[in-house]
């Protein structure tokens, strides 16, 4: 889907957070996971910026690892900040999810 | 020494620096030259907005390069690496860098805080002073 920038601007990290979660891996694998799942608009730029944030924030730890093609890759996992901080950003999302849905059913006052 | 006598004054690390500065650009030229436009481009925007020394904002394109030449190793077109929004993706390396913009921001809220807070006080101390 497109358009969905704005809207996807908080959500990204957790979506980011949450694809290293399952394993290390690195930035291009990352951008086309997220393409995958449909966040075609998302590209490299913005994985990058993102994986930047984590980094100086402490939730990554990274390594780098020879590649095929080009420079070494940089890997990344999470570590237990990293964690803590997924957790929290699933709560919010569960509260914003739960509110959003709330807002759409409740019946109007007559 | 404080960081910023040593930021600016210190000779050894401001030669090392440009020492840097120099084989980092070697490396942009050695980029494709869509690339090489649109890291000059980013780096002249990205310094309107540098506060302080500008170390940060250095270590953010040094490592940009990286990111550049990953995509042209790839064979990738620049943008599918930037997307075509450019200057949403110099926003996003920005808030990692200390801006001139963010101090503005922060002065304003630090400015309009201890301006009501001792308002508050004064306001109330006048209250107190009713009350006895």
């Amino acid at each position: 889907m497109e358009g969905l920038t704005e809207m996807l601007k908080g959500v990204l990290e957790g979506c980011v957070l949450e694809i290293i979660s399952r394993g290390a891996t690195y930035g291009y694998e990352i951008t086309r996971r997220l393409n995958a799942l449909g966040f075609t608009d998302v590209v490299d730029g913005t994985t990058y910026t993102i994986l930047l944030r984590l980094e100086k924030n402490g939730l990554v730890d990274t390594c780098k690892q020879p590649s095929e093609l080009g420079p070494p890759r940089k890997f990344f996992t999470l570590n237990d900040a990293g964690r803590e901080e997924l957790c929290r950003f699933w709560a919010r999302w569960e509260f914003v999810a739960s509110k959003m849905n709330q807002l759409r059913e409740e019946q109007p006052h007559v | 020494m404080s960081e910023f006598f040593d930021n600016y004054l210190n000779i050894r690390k401001i030669r090392a620096s440009k020492r840097e500065y120099k084989q980092h650009m070697a490396r942009v030229e050695a980029l494709p030259e869509d690339y090489q436009y649109v890291f000059k481009k980013i780096q002249h925007h990205m310094w309107m907005f540098a506060a302080g020394s500008g170390y940060d904002m250095m270590e953010i394109h040094y490592s940009l390069i990286e990111l550049f030449e990953e995509g042209a190793a790839e064979g990738r077109p620049v943008l599918q690496i930037t997307g075509e929004d450019v200057a949403a993706f110099c926003d996003e390396l920005l808030r990692n860098a200390k801006t001139y913009t963010a101090d503005w921001r922060e002065k304003l809220n630090r400015d309009i805080l201890s301006h009501i807070s001792t308002e508050d006080g004064r306001a109330s101390a006048r209250k107190e002073a009713r009350n006895d």
